[in-house]
């Protein structure tokens, strides 16, 4: 049960003299430390599209430290110019859109004070603590003349104005449509190490400390605003302008839209209410948004835990404001949705699915997404798999027209692939060699070594691993060695040898099936012990792989010495053999699969150590064929064609395959002259 | 008359089967030409793999995934298939026409001399014609552009998702009628020099476009009904196929001729179509008798 207090003690009540409006309360008791807490007025300015804003800080320090400095992010700044970090990462693109022209955006503080009116502005001074980059201006750092001791708080106003990039990345506007983020003064994590502030990076995203928002947003009197945490109420101003009041506790971050052109849509799921902004072309979506909505919350608090807040908005981005979708905040995601996207095509569910698992894997476990990227983007890819296949089936479930299917799993598996082994999933994302291996490494190759764990260590147990996680890290900052060992407590296994390879290592996993073999046991030949030194000695089968094998054979199972001969008396008895290799560095128990031709089937398991490894066998039927990891657990692995062989080609597979590419190559060729090689020409629908 | 002409078009056809036979040859070797090589590549990957069996039941992404990560290098190679292949069944098909159509228009009997020789006499001709509607192509599929300016001069640079993508779709369609207009011209272009025994490609063209736009409905409908006519069967063929879903050998054995029939039909479905507008243009004007 939530402990919420929902809502909003009425603000009808909350008029002081001062006429400020009393804060609201959603928690009876706060859920996270609170260390940042922030008020801030707003406003926006849609003719030259920028903000205007007023903030007040309140930060506490929960460290041991005496902080003679602050240190505040101004992401803005990463669209001032294309000489930001950002930009020379990435051109200034995302999923290959760039700015517009005249799209750039900054974020520029005028007055920076301590509440006493000291006035710090002067003092600002930029850093760039992950590239020495001097042109970047996306953090900065404020000398104190007085430490802030243990225990204290202080409190900063800020005076600051703002202008949005367009069309958005990540932030920023198209036109009429506003998605703001990463728009106020935001001041850094203070960790053990000192203070953690991170550059804008083209490949990774945030990581700050909890808090109360209080934010007052103006905007034009017609515009819908959506927002983190609740609204307390809206006043208009008569003056064409409407300032929305939302209030938030216990989040860490908070983004806010606004358009004139929402159509807005509410339901409720569980405990959780929903509203949903619509752009008005893509209402015939809006059954699909409401129900994948839906269904992942259920399906999340279900299965890990409590989603605390009262509250959940999903936002439709504009055409043309593609890359504000798929973005995550607390209580306000985005997804990305098209007019004519067909229900077989689960892109804006999964999206949903995968956004709504962030507000579980970064916004409660609030971990560093610079430098853990894969606790946040790994986790919710597994969730994200674990959702569709759980809401759509096992069947099918990112895609399913016109008879091909497709899992969110074997996407995972394919785009991990692209870049396997260039990057660890321990690593800095923002340091990755490309965005390919980052999609590689920290959304994929992360996701499948959690469904390879889940398989490893038994779904029960994994779902204990992960819903403590959940418990004991909820408002805090794990980290990767926090997760490792909480795994290993829950599992009550050391389970480091998997962690070491599969998180810090790159080795990819990759065990074959190299060789089968069966044939008859062999007549005895060659001297006995009790030989004739006069008797000639019977000629061997010098060119039979088999027997080579099994004369270098260490890991034979029987006595081959008394099991390859054959009695006269006796049925005709056939000696198999299985050889496995390993492929990759990555080191893996596997089990193996091995059936003879009456049917009978062994399951035999190896450490996966050495570089290969035999079994032999000696059985009254003909070896069938063997497979490794027959089960499918092995997620990690490469190649799953090589993981089994049998020894005479089985079935007809390859020639209805064959069959059917002759026909739709031929059905191809027999168009009309000019639509054979039309489909190079044709347009698809925008 | 269009009925008609379609009625004779296929009698026609139907009489000539070695001219169905070499035609569905000339697919079946191009097709196998594609097909061979990628089939072998899969089996070569697959080898003993125990994953051979169960693609006979269907599409494995995860064995498509792997096949083509493992494989990359090879691919591109497989890709020129896909280019010159179909351009060489283009050229063929520009080959044989010239003799099919001089079957047709003379109501004669397939004679492998004369067909052979009309396809050579022809081809250089309706090479030099393919050249020489270049742009004529390009100003019919340019008519889809249309759809672009109406949507700009009504709703913007900046319009609706749902607009957008509906005057996506009339895009589409209006290219494809361009892209159906230039067949059809060039269609008749070819019938008018072999039955007039033209040598001039602008002539011809120009009498081809005359002829197609003058019987706008006329020479559209025809084409139409042949298309529906391939589209239904199409439909039939899906779901028959579907039925044969088994890996058992003679199940396997049974799709390869059900598809083989099928594409036979395509191919008589084209060659009725060469016949039927030959027809047509007969009927529409009698007074050009075939060159000899």
């Amino acid at each position: 049960m939530k402990i919420i207090k929902i809502f909003i003690v009425s603000f009808a009540i909350l008029i002081i003299s001062s006429g400020a409006v009393a804060q609201p309360a959603i928690f009876e008791n706060p859920l996270s430390p609170r260390i940042a807490n922030y008020a801030i007025d707003v406003r926006l300015d849609t003719e030259e599209k920028r903000l205007y804003g007023n903030e007040t800080l309140v930060w506490h320090n929960r460290s041991d430290d005496r902080i003679d400095e602050l240190q505040f992010h101004l992401y803005l700044n990463a669209f001032r110019n294309n000489r930001s970090t950002l930009f020379e990462e990435s051109g200034g693109e995302l999923r290959g859109m760039g700015l517009d022209d005249d799209g750039w955006g900054f974020i520029e503080v005028t007055k920076i004070a301590l509440a006493d009116g000291i006035d710090l502005t002067d003092q600002m001074e930029f850093i760039q603590p992950d590239d020495d980059y001097i042109n970047d201006k996306t953090v900065c750092r404020l000398p104190l003349a007085r430490a802030i001791l243990p225990g204290d708080s202080i409190i900063v106003n800020i005076d600051f104005f703002a202008k949005l990039p367009s069309p958005p990345i990540r932030t920023g506007h198209k036109e009429e449509f506003y998605f703001v983020g990463q728009w106020f003064p935001k001041i850094g994590v203070y960790t053990d190490d000192g203070w953690n502030t991170h550059q804008f990076h083209a490949l990774t995203e945030f990581f700050a400390d909890f808090g109360v928002y209080d934010i007052k947003i103006t905007v034009p009197d017609d515009n819908i605003v959506g927002a983190t945490g609740l609204e307390v109420n809206v006043i208009d101003n008569g003056d064409g302008t409407a300032t929305h009041y939302y209030h938030a506790e216990d989040v860490h971050d908070f983004a806010w839209t606004a358009s004139p052109e929402f159509v807005v849509f509410t339901d409720r799921s569980q405990d959780v209410d929903i509203r949903i902004l619509m752009q008005p072309d893509r209402l015939n979506q809006v059954d699909r948004y409401m129900q994948a909505t839906k269904a992942s919350i259920e399906y999340l608090q279900d299965w890990i835990g409590d989603y605390p807040y009262p509250n959940l908005t999903v936002v439709d981005p504009r055409r043309g404001a593609f890359n504000a979708g798929g973005m995550e905040y607390p209580t306000l995601i985005t997804s990305i949705g098209m007019y004519a996207m067909p229900d077989g095509i689960r892109f804006t569910e999964s999206v949903i699915a995968h956004e709504f698992a962030h507000n579980y894997f970064y916004h409660l476990l609030a971990s560093n997404e610079f430098e853990d990227e894969w606790l946040d983007e790994g986790f919710t890819s597994y969730a994200e798999g674990k959702m569709m296949e759980g809401i759509y089936g096992s069947d099918g479930n990112a895609a399913d027209l016109f008879g091909i299917k497709f899992n969110i799993s074997q996407i995972s598996r394919f785009q991990y692939f692209a870049v396997p082994d260039l990057d660890s999933i321990a690593g800095r994302a923002y340091k990755y060699y490309s965005e390919g291996s980052e999609a590689s490494i920290s959304f994929s190759k992360a996701s499948l070594m959690l469904q390879t764990l889940e398989n490893y260590v038994g779904e029960e147990t994994m779902n204990r691993i992960l819903r403590t996680y959940f418990e004991r890290w909820k408002f805090k900052h794990p980290k990767t060695r926090d997760f490792i060992d909480l795994a290993n407590e829950i599992s009550g296994q050391d389970l480091n040898w998997y962690f070491d390879q599969a998180i810090y290592g790159t080795s990819k996993l990759d065990y074959r099936v190299r060789y089968l073999f069966t044939r008859k046991v062999r007549e005895d030949k060659g001297y006995d012990f009790t030989f004739d030194p006069y008797e000639k000695p019977s000629e061997t089968d010098g060119d039979d792989d088999g027997e080579k094998v099994a004369e270098n054979n260490d890991d034979i199972k029987e006595d081959t010495s008394s099991d390859s001969t054959v009695d006269e008396t006796t049925e005709t008895l056939y000696y198999s053999g299985v050889n496995l290799q390993r492929m990759g560095g990555f080191i893996f128990p596997v089990e193996l699969e091995v059936v003879f031709e009456d049917g009978e089937t062994i399951r035999e398991t190896w450490d996966g150590k050495g570089k290969w490894k035999k079994f032999r066998y000696t059985r009254s039927s003909k070896l069938f064929s063997a497979r490794i990891d027959p089960d499918n657990k092995v997620r990690l692995d490469v190649n799953y064609t090589n993981n089994s062989m049998s020894v005479e080609p089985q079935g007809y597979g390859i020639a209805k395959l064959s069959a059917k590419l002759l026909f739709w190559f031929q059905f191809m060729l027999e168009q009309p002259d000019l639509l054979t090689i039309l489909p190079s020409l044709a347009p698809s629908p925008e | 008359m269009i009925f008609e002409s379609v009625k004779t078009g296929f009698g026609q056809t139907w009489a000539n089967k070695r001219l169905i036979a070499v035609f569905y040859l000339v697919n079946l070797i191009l097709g196998l030409a594609i097909a061979i090589p990628i089939a072998g590549l899969v089996d070569s990957f697959v080898g003993k793999s125990m994953i051979r069996d169960s693609l006979a039941a269907g599409m494995d992404w995860n064995f498509l995934f792997e096949f083509l990560d493992i494989n990359h290098k090879q691919l591109p190679g497989m890709g020129n298939l896909f280019f010159f292949i179909p351009l060489i069944f283009v050229l063929s098909i520009l080959f044989l026409s010239g003799g099919a159509i001089g079957v047709f228009a003379g109501h004669e009997k397939y004679k492998p001399s004369e067909f052979w020789g009309n396809c050579g006499q022809y081809f250089g001709r309706f090479f030099r014609l393919a050249l020489m509607s270049i742009p004529l192509l390009a100003i019919l599929f340019s008519i889809r552009l249309l759809a672009d300016g109406i949507e700009r001069l009504f709703f913007g640079a900046d319009p609706y998702e749902n607009l957008a993508y509906w005057f996506g779709v009339a895009k589409i369609g209006l290219g494809i009628i361009g892209l159906l207009l230039y067949g059809l011209v060039l269609d008749y272009a070819r019938i008018y020099m072999v039955i007039n025994d033209e040598i001039k490609s602008r002539v011809a063209l120009w009498r081809g476009l005359k002829f197609a736009v003058g019987n706008i409905g006329r020479t559209f409908s025809l084409a139409l009904i042949l298309f529906l006519t391939g589209l239904a069967v199409l439909f039939v063929y899906y779901h028959l196929s579907n039925l044969l879903s088994s890996s058992h050998v003679a199940i396997i054995l049974l799709l390869v001729l059900f598809q083989q029939i099928y594409i036979l039909w395509r191919v008589i479905l084209r060659l009725t179509f060469y016949s039927g507008q030959v027809n047509f243009y007969k009927r529409i004007n009698p007074g050009d008798t075939i060159y000899r």
